[in-house]
Formats: structure tokens, C-alpha cells, sequence
């Protein structure tokens, strides 16, 4: 089944990203566009429900129903791995934060008590 | 003293560590310990005499190369799945993955650059020590199980913990 192809294909994507992605403009671009478009897809799905059904029958998915939700686990998978990505992020701006904070007090520590410990 | 202003994990101490050494002091060698109590001090000189001696880069402390040390079989399990992990992940064959106790010469810190803050450093240090093809020796040392360093003890958990550590980052 083609949904069966997609699927697998966007839980591998959300696993590369997962470990292989880097932070860059082309992958913040991708990220927004793919909310709009969720947004505007949205839209239709609740303005037209009839839509999603005939979407998920040329995937191969038996209802309407079942397409948004498998979309959503998809979805929600994604934003688990950047959320794990963001912190891991967070977490190292923060150690770099405390080290120079820390590097910096020990050097003028070293100045007060004029004791580095460098030997002549 | 050094002191991070906040609590950031044994790992991102010892980078501080290397930073403050590399940047301030002339010193030749540094010594990593868990600061617990389980290391002898009397080992650590001996590893320092031995790095000299022998002008090595790295010593690793090892309670697996004779029968000083003597941990339960629990221990025993966690800590030969920790070797196992470490060996797939380096290909080092460290006989002792967690052993806090080494000895690095200065000029390898360059080649050293901890981003697990965590105790995945442990795993990490010895990657990059791999990857930059250093010379290295194993020496034998006694770690002493005291009710302090029991109560920190790690679980075979931990191995699974470290191996998405260092996959994921």
C-alpha cells in the first residue's frame, strides 16, 4: 500500500533527524513550511471532511479518520525528536555558559591572591 | 578550586578542568579521579611515575587486571556489559570501562573535547583518546567500595543510557 510506503518513509525521515540532522536555515525553512501547510491542510479537512476520506482511500488507508491520526503520530513523533534536540542544544549553551563563568572567576582569583598556577 | 556555578555533571567538570589547565598552568600531566573516595592516592602517583617513565599519554586505572578489588557479581555484570560497550563503541580494549582514575598528558587535553556532561564522558574520553591513536597502557589499581560510593553505584541501565548518549547529540 502507497500509505504504508509513506509512512515508513516519514518515520524514517523524523529518525534521521533525529540523529544525523544539524541546525541550518534550510531545515528551520522546512520545518515552517511543513506547519502551514499542516495548518492549511487543516483547514480543508474541517471545512470539506469528505476530503480526507477520498485522500485516504487513494492512499490506501480505509478512512479519513485514520489518515489524520497516523498524520498526527507522525506529527507528534516529530516534535518529540526536536524537542529532544532542542534541549540537548540548551544543555550545552548552558555549560558553556557556566564554564567561561567559571574560567573567568578562577582567573581572577589567580590575579587577587597572585598565585596561578603557572610557575615562573 | 573550580566551581561551576551550577551542578553540570562530572563530565563537564573535567573539560573545565582541561580548559583551566591548558589556558593557566605549565602543568605536564593531569590526574582524573571520582571525587567519592574509591581511588588511592598511592595508585595515582604510581600512574603519574608510570606515564613518565614509560613517556606515555594516557594511563588508565584498571580493577580488572589482577584481584585487588572485589566487586559482588552484580557489580561484576554491570561492569563487564560497560567493558563490552566500550570495546564496540572505540575499539579500545580497556580491560576497566569506568574507571575514573587516569593519568593524561597535557598535550592529548587538545585532542579531548567532552560533550557528555554526564557520565557518558567516561565512554566519550576514551572515543576521542581512540580516534587520535594515542599511546596508552592499563595499570592495575584498587577501588576501595565504600558505603559513599555504593550508594552512587550504576546500573547495567546506565550502559543503554550511554549508548543513546553518545548516538544521539
Amino acid at each position: 500500500m502507497l500509505s504504508q510506503w509513506i509512512i515508513a518513509l516519514a518515520l524514517g525521515a523524523v529518525t534521521f533527524y533525529l540523529l544525523k540532522a544539524r541546525r541550518s536555515a534550510s531545515q528551520q525553512a522546512i520545518r515552517r513550511l511543513f506547519i502551514i501547510v499542516a495548518l492549511v491542510a487543516g483547514f480543508i479537512a474541517v471545512l470539506f471532511p469528505s476530503y480526507t476520506t477520498a485522500v485516504a482511500s487513494i492512499l490506501g488507508i480505509g478512512r479519513g479518520a485514520d489518515l489524520v491520526l497516523y498524520a498526527f503520530v507522525v506529527f507528534a513523533l516529530f516534535y518529540v525528536a526536536h524537542q529532544y534536540r532542542r534541549q540537548l542544544w540548551q544543555e550545552r549553551v548552558n555549560t558553556d555558559l557556566a564554564r567561561a563563568l567559571t574560567l573567568t572567576q578562577a582567573e581572577i582569583e589567580d590575579l587577587r591572591t597572585d598565585e596561578p598556577g603557572r610557575q615562573p | 578550586m573550580l566551581r561551576h556555578p551550577i551542578n553540570l555533571g562530572q563530565g563537564a567538570a573535567l573539560q573545565t578542568g582541561f580548559d583551566y589547565i591548558t589556558a593557566n598552568t605549565d602543568a605536564t600531566h593531569v590526574i582524573t579521579f571520582d571525587a567519592d573516595g574509591q581511588h588511592r592516592v598511592g595508585d595515582a602517583i604510581e600512574m603519574l611515575e608510570l606515564a613518565r617513565r614509560k613517556k606515555l599519554s594516557v594511563v588508565f586505572g584498571s580493577r580488572f587486571l589482577d584481584k585487588q578489588t572485589k566487586p559482588g557479581l552484580r557489580k561484576k555484570v554491570v561492569l563487564k556489559g560497560a567493558i563490552l560497550l566500550t570495546r564496540a563503541l572505540t575499539g579500545l580494549r580497556l580491560t576497566d570501562a569506568h574507571n575514573g582514575l587516569r593519568v593524561l598528558r597535557v598535550d592529548v587535553l587538545g585532542r579531548i573535547r567532552l560533550r557528555q556532561n554526564g557520565m557518558s564522558h567516561a565512554t566519550e574520553i576514551v572515543q576521542q583518546l581512540a580516534r587520535a591513536k594515542v599511546s596508552w597502557i592499563e595499570y592495575p589499581v584498587k577501588v576501595l567500595y565504600t558505603d559513599y560510593s555504593k550508594a552512587k553505584g550504576q546500573s547495567l541501565w546506565n550502559s543503554v543510557n550511554i549508548l543513546i548518549d553518545l548516538l544521539v547529540r
